[in-house]
């Protein structure tokens, strides 16, 4: 099994959302959100293939995972093109729409 | 086969006069004429009549705007889709140069459980001040 390896991006995005569901929504909606990360994980973890390339290099392509429905999220990640994946580098979470980095989350849809 | 938009050449029934003045009243608004193809036709007025819009003219507008408003925001959606692409393979570009900087799950998971008690602290605040109103 490869080793899911977080960009500072990727971990950046990922709590500041944590942090907004904490001023603004309830306990239910964080647990969504973290088990949404958790699954896109295991996705990505046990069948990284299965995200669509998106751009390539002769050495690293680069795939996208959705999270799963409803949560309007999308994980960017990367990996060496080699016959056996060793390791994933996470590097993006966005909102579906998102354009920018600095956006407020209340601002739906974005 | 010609249509004009507001009932098709037939004789104007009351919704379409209404619409008609109201078109009048409103600078902005013209009568326009265009060719429609008679089954598109049918099915702009069974919409109509299936959404209790008075007019097939008012069913044509609401349609016309909302798939407009569709287009407008599957473009900026493709758009922000081609940016968060650009902005994901500058990393992985990084990293293929040698940027091997990585953070940690733990930081995750230290968010959550920071948030988790946030969450508790505000519903707690809340029922204090429910109990005290």
């Amino acid at each position: 099994m490869p080793v899911l390896l977080p960009r500072p991006a990727f971990i950046r995005a990922v709590n500041e959302r944590i942090a907004w569901l904490a001023e603004h929504r309830d306990e239910e909606q964080l647990d969504n959100f973290l088990s949404g990360l958790a699954e896109v994980r295991r996705r990505i973890e046990q069948s990284h293939g299965a995200g669509p390339p998106l751009k390539w290099s002769d050495t690293h392509v680069l795939r996208m995972r959705l999270f799963p429905r409803p949560l309007p999220y999308l994980v960017y990640y990367g990996h060496p093109r080699a016959q056996t994946v060793t390791e994933i580098y996470l590097v993006r979470l966005y909102g579906s729409g998102q354009d920018r980095e600095d956006f407020d989350m209340s601002e739906w849809p974005w | 086969m010609g249509k004009g938009i507001d009932n098709g050449g037939r004789k104007p029934t009351r919704e379409t006069a209404r619409s008609r003045k109201a078109a009048v009243a409103d600078p902005a608004t013209r009568t326009r004429s265009f060719p429609c193809p008679d089954d598109l036709w049918t099915e702009v007025e069974s919409f109509a009549a299936e959404r209790g819009l008075g007019s097939p003219a008012a069913a044509a507008r609401l349609l016309l705007r909302s798939a407009l408003g569709i287009e407008r925001r599957v473009r900026e959606l493709q758009a922000a889709r081609d940016w968060q692409i650009e902005q994901a393979w500058s990393d992985v570009q990084a990293i293929a140069a040698g940027d091997r900087t990585f953070g940690s799950w733990d930081e995750i998971e230290q968010a959550a459980e920071r948030a988790r008690l946030r969450i508790r602290e505000r519903a707690a605040a809340q029922q204090r001040v429910a109990a005290n109103a």
